[in-house]
């Protein structure tokens, strides 16, 4: 099973928001969905999820076309915090039979051990819940509904931190993982690299990058020390960025090191450590834009 | 049928009979009221009802289009599913409230609340079946005008404004048909059966032109 999104662009009212996409996504990963505000994310989310139809391309699940087939969309859940929630005044209950009325693979009983575990009433209506509250019911319908193609745009947005770290557990021990593709969207970048397998960038509406998170992240390194001697080692380096900590200063490289290097750097009683994702985040989006 | 358009159908036709008996009851109370206070005669509760349910039929259609797309989609439910469902479902709310307000009507009848007389006087060379029948049909028209101008809101603005344009044209179709039907009506019965397959031809083209508007509607969530 292959999620492939084929030459697809999207335009609305003449502007060009998605050019050129071209992804292939495979099951047992999870995908992280990175990109700034505007970048193109939600929409290209919309596109999979069936919410928009592609100006031009086509997405694919199984080889079978995604847009308005019934057999393939029950396997595609889309979710997301609505914004007006006031009126939703289902109870948590109905929300998880519906639930299971629409998609065959829903696991209703997964589902209410995930509310259990993310202490949510279950008979309460769910306009009744807090912010942080209904987002975590969005994030077990996610999870719970064991569709081929689970996809969460920020819905970690409201969550308290305890909260947001047993999503991101339930994300890492979701139930059929290894047959299911798992996207996150999010801008919680730091907190969230550890979940992702692989990385997808999209920048201005463009595939930026489609890599594997270690891969990414082996590309470049981060040198911590007396600011005078980071300074010395680093010239002539690709610095990606540089921060101060009182007299620390930390400067992230992109690139390898040789064996000589970190030698030198071990005797300059410098702290080579992995690259950040956010960093590397920042500095791929920046520069482009500097370029435009 | 499919599996899926089975359950949509079946949660549309859980919802609505609540809703149809929240506005049968009100429409009731308005009715009562209306007979207490008013010293001209009035007409049945049935000929009262069958001319509100149409209005009801738009309304509904209108919020359902508006409420239950979004719903829809987040379900894996395509919006050519989603759009048959809201047809079948629109014809068996018709026949519900119709067959409500027949059985109240018959109620009311061995009350002082039976009305000076069944039917309005607008259709007044017709039968009391052809007027049913016209009343229900139109009612169906109703429905998807209803679904094709609440449809039009997801659409651009030139689609849009189309849409709903359609939609009142066919309003002011629908008041020539009632004239053309009292034409028919006093030139004899079968020739009213013209006017209501010419309103059958209505219902079959805008629950095309709803159609055309609904399967690429762009939706937009959170």
């Amino acid at each position: 099973m292959t999620l492939k999104i084929e030459n697809t662009a999207l335009t609305i009212k003449k502007e060009t928001i998605l050019t050129d996409i071209n992804l292939e996504l495979i099951p047992g990963k999870v995908y992280g969905l990175l990109g700034r505000n505007g970048a193109g994310k939600t929409s290209l989310l919309s596109l999979i999820a069936s919410y928009r139809k592609v100006t031009n391309g086509s997405i694919t699940l199984d080889g079978k076309k995604v847009y308005e087939n019934d057999e393939v969309m029950q396997h595609i859940n889309f979710l997301y915090n609505p914004k007006e929630t006031g009126a939703d005044n289902d109870k948590i209950t109905e929300y998880i039979e519906s639930g299971s009325i629409f998609r065959s693979d829903f696991d209703k009983e997964y589902a209410y051990r995930l509310l259990e575990k993310f202490d949510i009433d279950t008979d309460k209506a769910y306009s009744a819940l807090s912010q942080g509250q209904q987002a975590a019911v969005t994030a077990t319908l996610g999870l719970a509904s064991l569709a081929k193609v689970t996809i969460f745009d920020e819905v970690t947005n409201g969550m308290d931190a305890p909260t947001r770290e047993l999503f991101y557990s339930e994300v890492l021990e979701a139930a059929n993982r290894e047959g299911r593709i798992i996207i996150l969207s999010t801008h919680i970048i730091s907190e969230m690299e550890h979940l992702f397998d692989e990385i997808i960038m999209i920048h201005k509406g463009k595939v930026l990058l489609q890599e594997p998170t270690h891969e990414l992240l082996e590309k470049g390194y981060t040198v911590a020390g007396k600011a005078e001697r980071v300074r010395e080692f680093t010239e002539n380096k690709q610095v990606i960025n540089v921060k101060f900590l009182g007299a620390l200063q930390i400067d992230t490289v992109l690139g390898t090191l040789t064996p000589e290097e970190l030698e030198i750097a071990e005797d300059e009683h410098l702290d080579i450590s992995p690259l950040k994702l956010q960093e590397m985040f920042i500095s791929l989006t920046d520069k482009k834009k500097d370029k435009e | 049928m499919t599996t899926k358009l089975k359950e949509t159908t079946k949660i549309f036709i859980s919802i609505f009979p609540v809703w149809s008996f929240w506005y049968i009851g009100i429409l009731l109370i308005v009715y009562i009221i209306s007979n207490i206070f008013t010293s001209e005669g009035l007409s049945s509760f049935f000929g009262f009802g069958m001319t509100a349910n149409r209005t009801y039929l738009f309304v509904l259609a209108i919020l359902s289009v508006l409420m239950f797309t979004e719903w829809a989609l987040n379900m894996g439910i395509s919006r050519k599913t989603f759009y048959k469902s809201l047809m079948i479902t629109g014809l068996i709310t018709a026949v519900f409230v119709t067959a409500v307000v027949g059985i109240i009507t018959f109620v009311l009848s061995f009350t002082p609340f039976a009305g000076d007389y069944l039917l309005v006087e607008d259709l007044r060379f017709l039968t009391e079946f052809e007027y049913l029948i016209f009343h229900f049909i139109s009612g169906l028209l109703f429905w998807a005008l209803g679904v094709l101008i609440a449809a039009a809101f997801y659409r651009g603005f030139w689609a849009g404004m189309l849409s709903i344009l359609s939609g009142i044209v066919a309003l002011v179709i629908l008041i020539f048909n009632e004239q053309l039907l009292n034409f028919f009506g006093s030139l004899g019965s079968m020739t009213v059966y013209i006017g209501f397959a010419l309103l059958i031809a209505l219902i079959f083209l805008y629950s095309w032109i709803s159609y055309r508007v609904i399967k690429n509607i762009p939706i937009k969530f959170g």
